[in-house]
């Protein structure tokens, strides 16, 4: 079903009509509680914001290396976005390929049916401790995490195609490769951008987590210092960005694929 | 002179499943289908119709016998047997027009080659002006009008259509069958149709048998001239040959 202008517009000011209600619901909050060490209002954020995007030295004296808001970010996303590429690329061809290949399905289905299971939390700290806190450590968990999501999401969804449509395409004189491109990969890729953008925010998320560990750069380490001063308002700030780039990021994903999955209306 | 045999089915049986589970809805069964011939296929739930057609269509290795199309032996799927199934079966994540060019565009076939045909089947079947809707835009009748469209358009000598119109209502159908006797005396394609409909089967076919407890239980001619009407439930003859072919299944 198409949307016309005014419907488009009409969910826009419903989507700011939200914001400002949170907004206000916040100010509230933050009013009847009455103390910016326990929840500072929306306006305390923002001149956290403000104060500290730019740096702050006095970071720089417990052992951060930058204490930019820029800098942090381009490495927590960088290092998580290099994770999800990898894990993404790999679990989309080993999702697929095992859903084509009933070997390659035997080799992979336990493996990803007992991480698959394990929520990801737990391993992250057996992985960080077995490969270090350091940049390799966290980017082997967003990988292996992107990894398994991916590769479970993009075999049911090759598995779940109806078999009469392949068979129709057979009986077109597709032959295998050309069945794969031209229906079973069309077939998949709703499922698969759905996880893949659900891996990118998780991803994200797992980074700045294993951040709070200990390292010299990264988002979740100003995070974790702040949490330390009780500068809750800072806390909030160094989230919300994170949060935000992250819904960005998000917003391309689903921009740069709406071409292909419009036949989906 | 008889016509060429666009099918030869030899002695097929076909088991699903071993030991004392195992169903044998073909045993021995033997068919031959002239090129150009207009066959139906009628039988009850359950005897062995969509099989037949799935070990016609190469998409089912058969347990014993043998089939070939056009002198060749059916090994699998191929461009020159065409199927239509019952169910939703177009991609619908290509618009109509690129749902009719699906075969013969990824058979890397010269875009020149294909393209008029591609044209002239989206017209046949009645969707100009809608070659960019999307199949969701589509009601049920006009989705099937696609699938046959797709599958004359990728120019197989035999096409199998597997109660393609069972889910649709009276008039779409009819509709469709006018459609369907057009472009095969356009083209002169053999097919094979499988319905548990028997006004259907009379209203398109040349010849008619019954699929039944693993063989061919009747084998009729259809004689009538086309195009025929409703006028044809009127006819003894046609009433006969339809009371004839109810028996053999059963009702």
């Amino acid at each position: 079903m198409r949307t016309t202008p005014s419907l488009r517009i009409a969910a826009i000011l419903w989507g700011a009509a939200g914001f400002a209600g949170l907004w206000a619901l916040w100010e509230l909050a933050a009013f009847g509680v009455a103390n910016d060490a326990v929840l500072p209002g929306p306006r305390v954020v923002l001149w956290q914001f403000e104060r500290h995007a730019g740096g702050d030295r006095g970071l720089e004296f417990l052992g951060v290396e930058h204490s930019s808001y820029g800098i942090n970010l381009a490495w927590t996303v960088g290092t998580a976005g290099l994770g999800w590429l990898i894990g993404s690329a790999l679990g989309v061809a080993a999702g697929l390929g095992a859903a084509r290949r009933q070997w390659l399905r035997d080799v992979t289905e336990p493996v990803l049916f007992v991480f698959g299971a394990v929520p990801v939390l737990v391993v992250a700290p057996l992985l960080l401790v077995w490969l270090g806190a350091g940049p390799v450590g966290k980017l082997t968990l967003v990988t292996f995490y992107c990894f398994v999501v991916v590769a479970v999401v993009a075999q049911s969804a090759a598995l779940n195609l109806p078999p009469a449509v392949e068979e129709y395409a057979a009986t077109l004189g597709l032959d295998a490769a050309a069945r794969f491109r031209a229906v079973v990969l069309p077939a998949a890729l709703p499922a698969i951008v759905a996880v893949l953008r659900l891996a990118l925010a998780t991803g994200i998320s797992l980074q700045a987590g294993a951040e709070l560990l200990g390292p010299r750069v990264g988002m979740g380490r100003l995070i974790s210092l702040r949490a330390q001063q009780g500068n809750v308002g800072e806390v909030l700030s160094l989230s919300i960005t994170l949060g935000l780039v992250a819904v960005l990021l998000d917003t391309a994903v689903r921009a740069a694929v709406a071409p292909a999955l419009r036949w989906q209306g | 002179m008889s016509r060429p045999t666009g099918l030869e089915v030899r002695s097929l049986t076909v088991t699903y499943g071993s030991g004392p589970k195992a169903v044998t809805p073909l045993h021995d069964l033997d068919l031959d289908v002239p090129r150009g011939q207009f066959l139906c296929v009628l039988g009850p739930s359950g005897q062995g119709k969509s099989t037949l057609l799935r070990c016609l269509a190469g998409l089912l290795a058969p347990t014993a016998g043998t089939i070939t199309a056009l002198g060749e032996p059916v090994t699998g799927p191929s461009a020159t047997r065409g199927m239509v199934f019952q169910q939703d079966a177009i991609p619908g994540w290509l618009r109509v027009a690129d749902n009719v060019a699906l075969g013969p565009r990824n058979r890397r076939l010269p875009e020149s080659q294909w393209r008029p045909r591609v044209d002239h089947f989206v017209e046949a079947v009645g969707l100009r002006g809608r070659e960019r809707a999307w199949p969701r835009e589509l009601s049920g009748g006009m989705r099937k009008r696609v699938a046959v469209a797709a599958v004359f358009a990728n120019d197989p000598d035999i096409l199998l259509m597997d109660e393609p119109f069972a889910s649709l209502d009276h008039l779409t159908r009819q509709g469709l069958h006018r459609t369907l006797l057009t472009l095969w005396q356009e083209t002169g394609k053999t097919i094979v149709f499988v319905t548990h409909d028997v006004d259907e089967a009379l209203a398109l076919a040349d010849r008619v048998v019954v699929i039944a407890g693993g063989g061919v239980r009747a084998d009729a001619v259809v004689p009538f001239p086309r195009p025929r009407t409703d006028d044809l439930r009127m006819d003894a003859t046609a009433n006969a040959l339809r009371t004839n072919l109810l028996h053999h299944l059963g009702v």
